[in-house]
């Protein structure tokens, strides 16, 4: 809701000033002040690489073994990260970059994502074929549900009613209710399912599949598969089209997708599903992420060791930073 | 296995591996249909002997890739619950007199099998394929890298997911091609399947340019009368040359000849770098996932007959889903669809060539301990698939021999 303001593509305190004032009106509990760090995962380094807005390093860190997913703990003051060769996720403090906490005999952790209730943290275990759900108060496991072979993408509904679960190698999207704490669905869908991104209305539901090459488009009321976006460019060939993050803007007019081996972000209209345009970045893009006021995107580029910060305005890549070996997901503290 | 009683008994001796389906709960199920894929052997089969031997002697291993079969299974049965699929793996294992195609048949008839791995011996799998031709089930070869194979069997029903030699040596063609090693000295043994590695290397060699500076021969032994065919120094001296390319199938000489060579020059082919279908060391693409479940399945590494097994099972499931009527005709067809994407764990997606029923794929170019290269190369490409600048394209495949 942050990030549907309109006001917010001023100057970051006065965005963040607005928010903290939108946020008491609505009663939300009080964010941390934004550090405006952006935290890039390094899954081969085993490093955190701490850059400013302006794509300036700041710092790199130590990590346990291959850190891949991350997210925001509630109140924004740490970030929890998956260290799949660990079989730890780690919980780092923003503000002084100091390891929190340590939750272990986590197998494989890849991605997670936070349910809105602030406990409950929904992992993939990628070896495992297993998704399981940490209680990050209590520390943990209360709840655990197969999946198919390599479970990769978690997404939860804003209203944390559903969570979705990619399987890569059953090419399955798994549906559970969060309520019930049960698998309600198996959508099938095309070959090496990534990543989800949900539309702000929560009606459709947009799956990367990677080795289809294709985002597909899933009704969320039906649960079944409504659409599809491929991708075409001149000189690229269609088996490089290897589509891993989507992310949609908070307005839910535009959505972006890393097309991996396609060394491109895709720009698509969501309403008529056209892609408006293609920008150039690194080797095999895949994790994203918005700034605040959306005038940002940051793209991990998975084979060339760099991040790419691209202007959403001109559509253009401003800056390519490099940051550490096999860069995976990005978190931006700006909000 | 079989006695006196015959046949009754060998029913009996059907191993039939059903492996439970993951106990999920699931609201919504469509109506299940059994999918049943057969693994083909024979016992006694002469591949899998241990040889004789004692401590220190080399002799390369060679394992039943049944369990790579079985961990397909494994992996394919969420996939296959949700399309309303029920996967079964029966494994049968022929006595030494028994008549496959026979076998074959019957399991088609009393268990609906669809598709079958056919873990036989060359002459046997030709046969097979072509007894078969007119059958409804389709035979996949994931043991064989002969050219010859593809050749004899591109009418009948039999699909290769391992990698002929052309495709192999296509891809290290390309690979030497790449790193400007052009002037390539050949060594060869004097086996028959030496004399076919080498001239396998050389039309890839003539395809891609490379330039081969000299073709010599060597044998195995200590016979001193023959020292300069088994001498590595003797034998690599006088000449220069970019890279050595030694063509041994046994493997045995081959490991010996990096580091003994006349001039300090790399070694590729049957040593030192290789091209194959997998590697343990395979970082890239989801491969150390499939890697770790299987060792942890079996215990030991996935080899290229392993990875071929499972690509086999999997692309099976894959083309039955891709089709509301399961047939054999219906299934096979599916398989051959140029839309098929198989997952490969290299990246590009698989399918499977029309004229060859060769499994498209890229190539990785390895060491002992590490996947240096991929091919097809940066560069390599082809107006359709740049997947087929590896092996024989359509208009040079002489379907018949």
């Amino acid at each position: 809701m942050f990030a549907a303001l309109p006001s917010c593509r001023s100057r970051l305190v006065l965005c963040w000033l607005a928010t903290l004032g939108l946020a008491l009106l609505h009663g939300e509990p009080l964010l941390a002040k934004a550090t405006g760090k952006v935290f890039v995962s390094n899954e081969k380094s085993s490093t955190l690489t701490i850059l400013d807005q302006a794509g300036k390093v700041l710092q790199s860190i130590d990590t346990c073994a291959r850190p891949r997913g991350m997210t925001f703990n509630p109140d924004r003051t740490a970030i929890y990260v998956g260290c799949g060769d660990d079989n730890t996720i780690a919980l780092y403090d923003i503000a002084t970059l100091r390891l929190l906490r340590r939750y272990r005999n986590i197998a494989a952790p890849e991605t997670f994502d936070l349910h809105p209730d602030g406990r409950h943290l929904y992992i993939s275990n990628e070896d495992d074929a297993e998704i399981s759900v940490l209680d990050v108060e209590a520390g943990e496991i209360v709840a655990r549900f197969p999946t198919g072979p390599e479970p990769e993408g978690v997404l939860i509904s804003k209203d944390g009613r559903l969570a979705f679960v990619a399987s890569e190698a059953a090419n399955l999207v798994h549906v559970i209710d969060v309520q019930q704490q049960k698998p309600i669905k198996d959508i099938p869908v095309g070959s090496r399912p990534r990543r989800f991104a949900l539309t702000p209305d929560n009606k459709e539901l947009w799956v990367s599949v990677e080795l289809s090459g294709q985002v597909e488009i899933i009704d969320v009321e039906k649960l079944q598969a409504k659409g599809k976006i491929e991708f075409q460019l001149r000189a690229i060939r269609r088996e490089l089209f290897t589509p891993v993050d989507v992310i949609i803007s908070s307005d839910g007019a535009r959505a972006y997708v890393a097309l991996g081996r396609a060394n491109h972000v895709a720009v698509i209209n969501v309403k008529s599903r056209e892609v408006l345009d293609y920008i150039v970045v690194g080797k095999r893009a895949w994790g994203l992420r918005l700034n605040a006021d959306e005038t940002r995107l940051w793209v991990a580029n998975g084979l060339s060791d760099d991040v790419s910060i691209i202007d959403t305005r001109s559509n253009k890549v401003l800056l390519s930073v490099p940051v550490g070996q096999v860069p995976y997901g990005i978190l931006i503290d700006d909000r | 296995m079989i006695d006196s009683r015959g046949r009754a008994t060998t029913l009996v001796s059907w191993v039939l591996t059903l492996l439970a389906p993951l106990t999920l709960a699931r609201a919504e199920q469509p109506p299940v249909r059994e999918l049943a894929i057969a693994f083909l052997e024979r016992s006694g089969d002469a591949q899998y002997q241990t040889a004789a031997g004692y401590a220190g002697l080399y002799r390369p291993e060679h394992f039943s890739p049944f369990p790579a079969a079985e961990l397909a299974i494994k992996d394919g049965a969420a996939s296959a619950r949700a399309r309303g699929l029920k996967l079964l793996l029966l494994r049968k294992s022929l006595t030494a007199e028994e008549d496959a195609a026979a076998a074959l048949r019957l399991l088609a008839q009393s268990n609906a099998v669809l598709a079958a791995i056919i873990d036989l011996p060359p002459a046997d799998m030709v046969q097979l394929a072509k007894t078969l031709a007119g059958d409804a089930v389709v035979l996949f070869n994931a043991r064989h890298r002969d050219d010859d194979l593809r050749l004899q069997t591109c009418r009948t029903r039999l699909l290769h997911t391992l990698p002929s030699w052309s495709m192999l040596h296509d891809a290290l063609a390309q690979r030497l091609l790449e790193l400007d090693w052009r002037r390539i000295f050949l060594l060869r043994g004097p086996l028959a399947e030496d004399r076919a590695l080498a001239a396998s290397f050389l039309a890839s060699a003539k395809k891609f340019g490379l330039r081969i500076v000299e073709v010599r021969d060597f044998v195995a032994g200590n016979d001193p009368r023959k020292r300069d065919q088994i001498n590595i120094k003797l034998l690599t001296g006088g000449i220069d040359y970019d890279a050595l390319f030694v063509a041994d199938a046994l493997g045995d000489f081959a490991r010996t000849v990096p580091f003994n060579t006349a001039k300090p020059r790399p070694v590729v082919g049957s040593a030192g770098l290789e091209p194959s279908p997998w590697h343990p060391y395979w970082e890239r693409h989801g491969a150390p996932q499939l890697n770790r479940r299987f060792f942890r399945l079996v215990g030991r590494r996935m080899s290229d007959e392993d990875w071929a097994t499972w690509v086999a099972v999997r692309a099976t499931l894959d083309a039955a889903v891709a089709h509301a009527e399961l047939s054999g005709k219906a299934l096979l067809e599916a398989l051959l669809d140029p839309e098929l994407k198989v997952e490969l764990y290299k990246g590009a997606p698989g399918s499977f060539r029309r004229w060859s029923h060769q499994l498209r794929q890229p190539i990785l170019l390895g060491t002992h301990d590490a996947v240096v290269g991929l091919a097809p190369v940066e560069g390599a490409l082809h107006q359709k698939n740049n997947l087929d600048t590896l092996g024989v394209d359509e208009p040079e495949f002489r379907c018949g021999g």
